[in-house]
């Protein structure tokens, strides 16, 4: 019985995230625990860095599943799960803060409509951002909104530009823009304490 | 793994075994996806009938060759220009660029490329419709069937509005001048002056049909500038 179980364990392991999402699609509702077990730490962090309160992370994460579940049929297999799910959380965090906070949330940025003339490569995450990885905790909360989001999914959940596009609905090149400015903001910030 | 983490799983997956949360099918998935092209087919057919019929009034009211005139019929054209219409389409561009950048290929690139490539596409379909005629055809068919406004709309924007803008019919050929019959049949006399510019190759004789710039004083126009209407002007 141990033995089989830890064979299931082991095989599940194996299966992409996209051929559970088919399993979930065609009916076998359990395989959608395993999706949450593998994606509920990113998104409980994505949460807090993002929303700032860990009560209510837990609640919007779960919010977050939920939905994700209800909309699962509307997965496309061709393409990764993860910008997926992250889309479907931006949308329930994005209205979340408008709920809860004043802060603005935009509807059309000016780096959107011509980000190709200020965009860089994508910067090499590990040499350059070790400094400031270790400050961002304290300082990401004074970043504005639309700088933040970025930071947060390039530096803690490791997504790539293309990956962020995707979830933020923005041109490649735009991420480029958000992530420069967002870190200049927060070296700033850590400067100035 | 953390505690929440693992309560949300449990909670979740309870919520799903008691029934409490549904897949949604996917045939209301692809129902929604079926609209929505539907809702962008509707607004471009819609912004396609717009521009093709500004091109058509222009050119149904020869206002569209007034640039010929050089800069002062340049003006003439943007004061008599049915920017109405182009505000209208200008909003269903509006609306088609936010109802596409739900899919990847278009809000992957920057707005002002996407933005730009359907004005320029838009653009080149609507003078495309034009040269199909279509336009004359409703315009026949709303004549013969006459439903109120549809004419309305035909004939307000056909017809020249601008008090300084004659287009004609040359109906004889007087002293300094000649009469011209207009499109509601009604006569004007025209004086050509010193100060009358006129085209390169103006040639007057009966029948001919010609362009007029000049303001009407005691129901004489003295000619500002003047010639012939391109070929395809309307007759």
């Amino acid at each position: 019985m141990f033995k089989k179980i830890v064979i299931i364990s082991r095989a599940v392991e194996n299966i992409t995230d996209e051929n559970l999402v088919k399993l979930v699609q065609d009916g076998d509702n359990e395989q959608f625990g395993h999706l949450v077990e593998r994606y509920e730490a990113k998104m409980l962090s994505y949460a807090r860095k993002f929303l700032f309160d860990s009560e209510n992370a837990k609640d919007m994460v779960q919010e977050v599943f939920i939905k994700a579940y209800v909309n699962i049929a509307s997965f496309d297999l061709s393409k990764k799960f993860s910008p997926w799910l992250y889309r479907i959380a931006h949308n329930c965090f994005i209205n979340e803060i408008k709920k809860t906070t004043r802060e603005r949330s935009f509807v059309v940025s000016v780096d959107v409509f011509f980000p190709e003339l200020f965009s860089k490569d994508e910067p090499d995450r590990e040499i350059i951002d070790n400094e400031l990885r270790a400050s961002l905790d304290d300082s990401i909360s004074k970043v504005d909104i639309k700088y933040r989001e970025v930071l947060v999914l390039y530096y803690f959940q490791e997504l790539n530009y293309k990956e962020i596009a995707d979830v933020l609905h923005i041109p490649v090149p735009a991420v480029g823009i958000r992530l420069s400015r967002g870190k200049k903001l927060l070296r700033k910030f850590m400067t100035n304490e | 793994m953390s505690n929440h983490a693992s309560n949300i799983k449990d909670v979740v997956l309870s919520k799903i075994s008691k029934g409490e949360i549904k897949k949604t099918p996917k045939a209301v998935f692809v129902m929604r996806g079926a609209l929505y092209i539907l809702a962008i087919t509707v607004v471009i057919a819609f912004v396609l009938f717009l521009l093709s019929f500004v091109i058509y009034a222009l050119q149904a009211s020869e206002l569209w060759y007034l640039p010929m005139f050089g800069i002062k019929g340049v003006e003439l054209l943007l004061s008599n220009f049915p920017w109405f219409l182009i505000f209208l389409a200008l909003i269903l561009i509006i609306t088609l660029e936010a109802l596409v950048s739900r899919y990847s290929f278009v809000y992957r690139k920057p707005l002002l490329y996407s933005a730009v490539g359907i004005i320029v596409i838009v653009l080149a379909v609507s003078f495309a419709v034009r040269q199909t005629a279509i336009h004359e055809s409703i315009y026949k068919a709303i004549k013969k069937n006459n439903p109120g406004y549809a004419k309305m709309f035909y004939d307000e924007y056909t017809r020249p509005n601008s008090v300084d803008f004659h287009p004609g019919t040359v109906i004889e050929v007087i002293d300094n001048g000649f009469v011209l019959e207009n499109r509601d049949r009604s006569t004007t006399s025209i004086k050509i002056t010193a100060k009358t510019q006129v085209g390169k190759n103006f040639k007057i004789f009966k029948g001919g049909r010609l362009l007029v710039l000049g303001k009407v004083i005691d129901g004489v126009i003295e000619a500002e500038a003047i010639d012939n209407a391109p070929l395809g002007g309307k007759p």
